[in-house]
């Protein structure tokens, strides 16, 4: 869980390289406190619209996280090169990318009911 | 005593050169020649250094052939060979772009990665019993127990998009030197290429070597 990637790409994206130790403490923290609320029966009790905000963050991160993972940035590279489909790459991480947000909402809105 | 100083010329060879069928190579192409005199400099550029080949393969000049060959044409300079010590020579015919085949190809392509990345997401969730997580986080944010809140999934599948859109995308960065960058792919496309031509020139290196 060395986030290969991930915090690389999200400072050279936002261009913030002096920050990276404060990353690494909001990933410390974020876990830790996770772990006790987890094992514990706390709740907030404030309004469930602020599940929205929450639901995008999470789901960035694993955006960010489902790019970084040797499935998709080794074998997108293998694919171009052997179709020789570098100018149309846009046009495959896109149906990547539909295909992940489909296959999500599917999941949550389909398969759960079945 | 009258002594005479050797010309001295620079030759700085390029990594990778790419050629089509049928045509010689020659110093120019392939390398960069520093000298003072510029006659000399014209000439060791005119040199030719390898024939055409009419049929497409991945060859080398090292920088030892280099060197012999213009000694050979022209005495009494001193070369030194800057740069890389080989270059890798591609030849390759013109490539014919066949619109249609091409069309149907990526289609698979797009096909593929699309339903594969959906049952991908599908199994990651159910694997990892996504839905008792989330029922947990909702708890935890509200204090209420609801099966299956889609307050919370729905962004969070919207959100996987947005993160997956941000990390590869170029338009999405703050400074305009960060956006010339090369984003991930391009990164390991980059990476891929390379690591293919160091091992086609060692496997050229051995062959010749075991010759």
């Amino acid at each position: 869980m060395t986030l290969l990637k991930i915090v690389p790409r999200a400072t050279q994206a936002t261009d913030t390289d002096d920050y990276i130790k404060l990353y690494e403490y909001s990933i410390t923290i974020g876990g830790t406190i996770a772990s006790f609320i987890y094992f514990s029966n706390f709740k907030l009790s404030i309004s469930k619209f602020f599940a929205i905000p929450v639901g995008i963050t999470i789901g960035i991160f694993f955006g960010l996280f489902a790019s970084a993972l040797a499935e998709v940035l080794n074998v997108v590279p293998v694919f171009a090169k052997k179709f020789k489909a570098k100018h149309e790459l846009q046009y495959i991480i896109g149906a990547l990318i539909f295909g992940k947000v489909v296959g999500a909402l599917y999941y949550w809105l389909i398969f759960k009911k079945v | 005593m009258i002594v005479i100083d050797k010309e001295q010329v620079y030759i700085n060879l390029e990594t990778k050169y790419s050629v089509d069928l049928n045509t010689h190579v020659f110093i120019e192409d392939v390398a960069q020649v520093y000298c003072n005199n510029d006659g000399i400099k014209k000439k060791v550029e005119k040199i030719r250094i390898y024939n055409g080949k009419d049929k497409e393969m991945y060859d080398y000049i090292s920088g030892n052939e280099v060197t012999t060959k213009v000694l050979e044409a022209i005495d009494n300079i001193d070369i030194t060979i800057i740069g890389g010590p080989d270059v890798l020579l591609e030849i390759k015919g013109k490539e014919e772009e066949n619109k249609l085949l091409n069309f149907f190809k990526i289609t698979l392509v797009i096909l593929v990665l699309f339903f594969g990345a959906a049952a991908a997401i599908v199994n990651f969730y159910e694997d990892v019993n996504m839905s008792k997580s989330m029922e947990k986080i909702y708890f935890t944010i509200t204090g209420v127990k609801k099966d299956n809140p889609l307050i919370l999934t729905i962004p969070l599948s919207l959100g996987t998009g947005l993160g997956m859109f941000a990390f590869f995308s170029r338009i999405f960065s703050f400074s305009k030197r960060r956006r010339q960058e090369p984003g991930p792919m391009e990164l390991e496309l980059y990476l891929y290429d390379k690591d293919i031509e160091d091992n086609i020139l060692n496997d050229l290196k051995k062959q010749k070597n075991s010759q």
